[in-house]
C-alpha cells in the first residue's frame, strides 16, 4: 500500500520515539542556522563588514516590524518572533533543495509552531495584564463575546497551522506533479514561485503571531 | 490523515532549542553590538555637543572681544581726531603768530631800512647842499665872506653876558693867544680888521693866531684853551645833521 504523502516518513526510532524526516531536516536547519550565526557573530566590530551588516539588518528589521505592530519594546518578543521568522524562511525554502522536504510541508511542524504561538500569546498576555485582567479581556467588549473570543483563539491557531501547511504542501505537490509529468526544467518557474510563497507565508505567519501577541498584551485591538 | 504527536513534541522542543541557540548566537551579540554602537554614537554626539558648546562660548567670547576692539578703536579714533584737531588748531595759531611776527619783523626791518635810507638821503642832501654851497662860496671874494662872519661873531660876543664872557677871557689871561680858525686864508687887511674887532668885543690885549681848516666850509672858530666857539657852516651842518637824525629817530 502506498503511504500517504501527507504523513511524515519515519527514518529511525530512538526507543519508542519515531524520528521522522521533518525532525531530522529541522535538526539540520537548526545546526546550519546556529553555525552561521556563531561564525558571523564570533567577531563583531563597531564598523560592520558585509555579513555582520546583513545580520544586523535582519535583526533590526524584525525588531522594527515587531515594534510597528506591538508598540512596545521589541526585545522581549525578539527571540520568539525573530526565531519564528528565520526558521520559517529556512524551513520553507529548504523544500527547494533537491531531495529535501520542507518540514513545514508536513502538518506536524506547522501544528507545533501554532501551538507554540498559542501558548506564547497567553504567556505574554498574562505577563502583561495579570491572570484576571487577561481572562477579563475575553469578555470584552461585551460578556456575550466570551464564547466567540474563546473559539477564535482556537480557530485562529488552527487557521495559522492550516494556512502554512496548505501553502507549502500544495506547492511541493504541484512541483512534484509537474516534474513527474513535464520533465526536469519545466517546474523551475514554479520553484521560483514556491520561493516567493515560502517567504510570504513565513512573513504572514510571523506577522499574525505578532498581532496575536500584541492583542494579548493589550496594544492591538482583538 | 493522522497526526504524529511525537513529531509535534519533538518539533516543539526543537523550536525551543532554536530559540535558545539564536538568542545565544545571534540576538544577544548583535543587540549588544548595536547597543555599544549606539552608546558610542551617543558618546561622540555628546562630545561633539560639548565641543560645539565650547566653540559657541569661544565664538561669543571672540564676538565680545571684537566688539570691545571696535569700541576701543572708535574711542581711539575719536581721541586721535580731537588731538589732531587740537594740534591743527595749535599749528594754525602758531603759524599765524609766526606769520604775524614775520610780518611785524619785516615791517620793522623795512621801517628801519627806510629810516636809514631817509637818513642817508638827508645826509647826502646835506652833503650835496654843503658841496654846492662851498662851490658857490668859492666864487665870492674872501674879504666879503669874512665880513659877513666877523659881523656875526661880533654880534654873538657882544650879546654875551659878563658872566659868560669873563670865563672865556680869563682863559687867555696868562698870555695864551686866541686861535682863530677860518675856512680859507684871509687877506692881511682882513686879518688885522678881525683882530681889532675881536679885541674890542672881548676886551683882549693878548695875541691872536690864524689857522686855516677848509673843512669849515665857511666861517670861523674861536679856539680858547678849554673852549671853542664855532661860527662855521661845518658846525651848522653838523647841527642840522644832528637835528635831522634826532627828528628821524623821533618818528
Amino acid at each position: 500500500m502506498q503511504p500517504s504523502p501527507l504523513t511524515s516518513a519515519v527514518l529511525f526510532h530512538l526507543g519508542p520515539v519515531a524520528i521522522t524526516r521533518p525532525v531530522v531536516t529541522t535538526w539540520i536547519i537548526m545546526a546550519v542556522l546556529a553555525l552561521v550565526c556563531r561564525l558571523v557573530t564570533r567577531r563583531l566590530s563597531m564598523l560592520p563588514d558585509g555579513r555582520q551588516a546583513v545580520l544586523e539588518g535582519i535583526v533590526t528589521a524584525i525588531m522594527g516590524q515587531i515594534e510597528d505592530v506591538v508598540r512596545e519594546d521589541a526585545r522581549q518578543f525578539l527571540s520568539l518572533i525573530g526565531t519564528l521568522f528565520i526558521f520559517l524562511v529556512a524551513a520553507n525554502l529548504s523544500g527547494v533543495l533537491p531531495g529535501v522536504e520542507a518540514p513545514t510541508g508536513k502538518i506536524e511542524t506547522p501544528a507545533a509552531l501554532a501551538l507554540i504561538v498559542f501558548f506564547s500569546v497567553h504567556y505574554f498576555g498574562i505577563r502583561a495584564r495579570g491572570l484576571i485582567g487577561y481572562l477579563r479581556s475575553f469578555a470584552e467588549p461585551k460578556l456575550i463575546m466570551l464564547p466567540l473570543n474563546i473559539l477564535s483563539e482556537i480557530t485562529r491557531t488552527f487557521s495559522l497551522m492550516v494556512r502554512l501547511f496548505g501553502n507549502v504542501m500544495s506547492g511541493e505537490f504541484v512541483i512534484g506533479l509537474v516534474v513527474a509529468l513535464a520533465g526536469l526544467f519545466v517546474p523551475i518557474p514554479l520553484m521560483a514561485l514556491e520561493i516567493l510563497v515560502g517567504l510570504v507565508q513565513a512573513y504572514i505567519f510571523t506577522v499574525l503571531a505578532t498581532v496575536f501577541i500584541g492583542a494579548a498584551v493589550g496594544r492591538v485591538a482583538k | 490523515m493522522k497526526l504524529d504527536w511525537w513529531t509535534i513534541g519533538l518539533q516543539t522542543i526543537n523550536f525551543g532549542i532554536l530559540v535558545w541557540l539564536l538568542h545565544r548566537f545571534l540576538y544577544k551579540p548583535v543587540l549588544t553590538m548595536i547597543d555599544a554602537r549606539k552608546a558610542e554614537v551617543q558618546r561622540q554626539f555628546d562630545a561633539a555637543k560639548e565641543i560645539e558648546e565650547k566653540a559657541k562660548a569661544q565664538l561669543a567670547g571672540l564676538e565680545a572681544d571684537r566688539a570691545a576692539i571696535a569700541t576701543e578703536r572708535d574711542a581711539t579714533l575719536g581721541a586721535a581726531t580731537v588731538e589732531a584737531q587740537e594740534m591743527a588748531e595749535a599749528g594754525r595759531a602758531q603759524a599765524k603768530r609766526d606769520a604775524q611776527a614775520l610780518i611785524d619783523g619785516t615791517r620793522k626791518t623795512l621801517a628801519e631800512e627806510r629810516e636809514k635810507a631817509l637818513d642817508e638821503a638827508r645826509r647826502l642832501a646835506l652833503d650835496l647842499g654843503a658841496d654846492f654851497a662851498q662851490r658857490l662860496l668859492s666864487e665870492i671874494p674872501t674879504q666879503y665872506r669874512a665880513e659877513a662872519w666877523i659881523e656875526r661873531i661880533e654880534h654873538y660876543l657882544n650879546a654875551l653876558s659878563p658872566a659868560e664872557r669873563d670865563p672865556l677871557v680869563r682863559q687867555l689871561g696868562d698870555g695864551t693867544p686866541l686861535t682863530i680858525v677860518t675856512a680859507c686864508t684871509l687877506p692881511s687887511a682882513t686879518t688885522e680888521q678881525w683882530k681889532e674887532r675881536l679885541r674890542r668885543s672881548l676886551g683882549l690885549s693878548g695875541g691872536m693866531t690864524f689857522e686855516v681848516n677848509p673843512d669849515l666850509i665857511a666861517g670861523a672858530e674861536l679856539h680858547f684853551p678849554t673852549a671853542i666857539l664855532r661860527f662855521s657852516w661845518q658846525s651848522s651842518l653838523l647841527a642840522a645833521r644832528t637835528e635831522v637824525s634826532a627828528d628821524g629817530r623821533s618818528r
